[in-house]
């Protein structure tokens, strides 16, 4: 009995500095609370990683604990923490600071359920935690007309997609007389077209909420205005949705069908993404085009997952124990970039966040070149994290046969880690870049404090060649 | 005369499609809203049929309407107070005021 309580321990470690976030937020220092949050996701995140070694599975109906999610729930914690040490260093600008960070953590929480469940009643709920408080937070941020309206724009389209995936699972469930993965995989093949038509429904409004939230990076999507929230929101939520589909889609759905949409919309997206880095020069468009490439790469890694042999009827086949012994390391290696992906878009939002609003201090010489590296892990540079995890996924990707998808994907990240650097460089050697310097050198070298830009710039920059150099040390040797 | 589950499937499948329409075609913030309703309410039914022809023992049949119902209203709360604060910051900027002590002032 208890071993079915031990697995919430961390969702109850970071629901105990909620009450006093929401309800002391406006009287508390914002820092204070951020540094009592930070606290609970350490302890959220070693409790987590440990619970798989406490927990009885035999309890655990709707959630699983194996080494997967385990290690995606810490993930989690972690890139929750790195945005509370950046709201207690520096604050999250906006009123009612505090309150904000009781939402994140409302929004880490739910995440921690979403990227452990295998029931869909449970991973509907979860999903709905960790993404309306982020959509939340992005309107809590400004009280601007336009940026009101970007969020509501955002939060309906959200609210679609949610209702799209809604009408799939019941369907889903309709056919099969199950919620859980278990009870789907089994039943699926006996549900026709219309079960195989639920599972496309429901992955493709999943898909399109999950790109929506990294749409929210984007300037023109009438949000951006608020760059601490956009790197939670394309973080935290983001990778949680992308380990519950990874998850979803190994071990319920088995249709046919299914794989060969998600590889047409991996080179759609792949395509759009490119044009939009080639066009752009601002570091946030280049963002909200490496958000798209990326949604490209989880398409063609949820791909291969699917398991089942190529063919071209809708129809679901019965799922294998072989092919699930296959799927699992692709699994892990679509975890592992969407993690790394995650933590440079963080690191990157957050150094946007602190140029915001204050003119033309993107030139910041370390800034400026931490933005860089940060830019160029997205685009899929070596040695950065963002090459490590997008080899280890393109790897998947070729061992399951996809030998063109995977020329596709390699040639999408030269042609845009070209164009990412040529934009860095460009700034870099800008008149405006030069007059900041000057400017600096004669004022200081900007705000100071124990997290002063300086070091922050360089600590983010360090750490994304230090997490992909950690990832290729592990995988390749 | 008995209705069988494929009536109410049509139905909810005919509430969705206009739920869908108004979702994407209108451009006032409250029909899109009222549109995501529609579309809930079409789910439901589905849920709630396939519940009663199909799996009448299946206890999650009776749980997913209540977090599904939960939701939709959740997404309508939170998108008539953007609504609300919208117009509200809209109307005081009218007037020529900034509006509550510091509201937008960062």
């Amino acid at each position: 009995m208890m071993g079915g309580f031990t697995q919430f321990v961390p969702e109850a470690a970071l629901l105990v500095p909620v009450p006093v976030a929401l309800l002391l937020g406006s009287r508390l220092r914002e820092r204070w609370i951020a540094w009592l949050a930070m606290i609970s996701c350490g302890v959220a995140g070693v409790s987590a990683w440990y619970a798989p070694t406490m927990l009885d599975q035999a309890s655990a109906v709707t959630t699983t604990l194996d080494t997967t999610a385990g290690a995606a729930r810490l993930a989690i914690c972690v890139l929750a923490a790195l945005w509370l040490a950046w709201v207690a260093a520096r604050g999250a600008g906006a009123e009612r600071s505090g309150e904000a960070v009781g939402l994140a953590l409302l929004s880490t929480l739910g995440g921690l359920l979403l990227a452990s469940a295998t029931d869909l009643v449970v991973a509907f709920v979860a999903m709905e935690l960790t993404v309306l408080p982020a959509y939340v937070l992005l309107g809590y941020s400004r009280h601007d007309v336009p940026v009101l309206k970007g969020v509501l724009k955002q939060m309906t389209r959200s609210a679609l997609a949610s209702m799209i995936a809604l009408y799939g699972i019941s369907f889903l469930y309709g056919l099969t007389g199950a919620t859980s993965f278990e009870g789907i995989a089994t039943s699926l093949p006996e549900a026709g077209p219309l079960g195989a038509t639920g599972a496309i429904l429901a992955v493709g409004g999943l898909l399109a909420r999950l790109t929506l939230l990294y749409r929210c990076a984007s300037a023109r999507s009438g949000v951006a205005g608020s760059s601490v929230f956009t790197a939670f929101v394309a973080s935290v939520p983001a990778f949680s949705m992308s380990v519950f589909l990874a998850q979803f889609l190994s071990q319920a759905l088995t249709v046919r069908s299914l794989q060969t949409i998600l590889v047409a919309g991996a080179v759609f997206c792949l395509a759009v993404g490119l044009y939009v880095i080639v066009r752009e020069q601002e570091p946030r468009e280049l963002l909200a085009g490496a958000g798209t490439v990326h949604i490209g790469f989880l398409m063609a890694g949820l791909a291969v997952l699917v398991a089942a042999s190529p063919g071209s009827s809708i129809d679901a086949v019965p799922v294998q124990v072989s092919q699930l012994a296959v799927v699992a390391p692709r699994v892990d290696a679509l975890v592992i970039y969407a993690f790394t992906y995650s933590i440079a878009a963080l690191a990157l939002g957050l150094l946007l966040a602190g140029t915001e609003g204050e003119g033309p201090r993107y030139g910041r010489r370390l800034a400026m070149r931490a933005a860089a590296v940060l830019l160029a892990s997205l685009a899929g540079v070596p040695p950065l994290a963002g090459f490590a995890g997008r080899w280890l996924l393109l790897r998947s990707v070729h061992e399951a046969g996809f030998g063109w998808l995977v020329a596709t994907g390699v040639a999408v990240s030269i042609v845009s880690a070209w164009y990412v650097v040529r934009a860095a460089l460009s700034r870099a050697g800008s008149a405006e870049a030069q007059a900041t310097a000057e400017e600096e050198r004669i004022t200081g070298s900007g705000p100071g404090g124990w997290l002063s830009e300086d070091r922050l710039s360089l600590s983010l920059a360090v750490s994304a060649v230090l997490v992909g150099g950690a990832v290729l040390w592990v995988f390749w040797f | 005369m008995s209705v069988g589950p494929g009536a109410f499937l049509a139905l909810a499948a005919v509430l969705f499609a206009a739920g869908l329409y108004g979702a994407v075609a209108r451009r006032g913030p409250l029909a899109v809203l009222m549109s995501l309703q529609m579309m809930a309410i079409a789910v439901n039914l589905n849920i709630v049929t396939f519940t009663r022809f199909v799996t009448p023992a299946e206890q999650a049949g009776k749980l997913l309407p209540v977090f599904s119902l939960t939701v939709a209203v959740l997404h309508l709360g939170l998108g008539v107070a953007l609504v609300s604060g919208a117009s509200r910051r809209a109307r005081s900027v009218q007037r020529g005021s900034a509006g509550p002590a510091g509201a937008g002032e960062r």
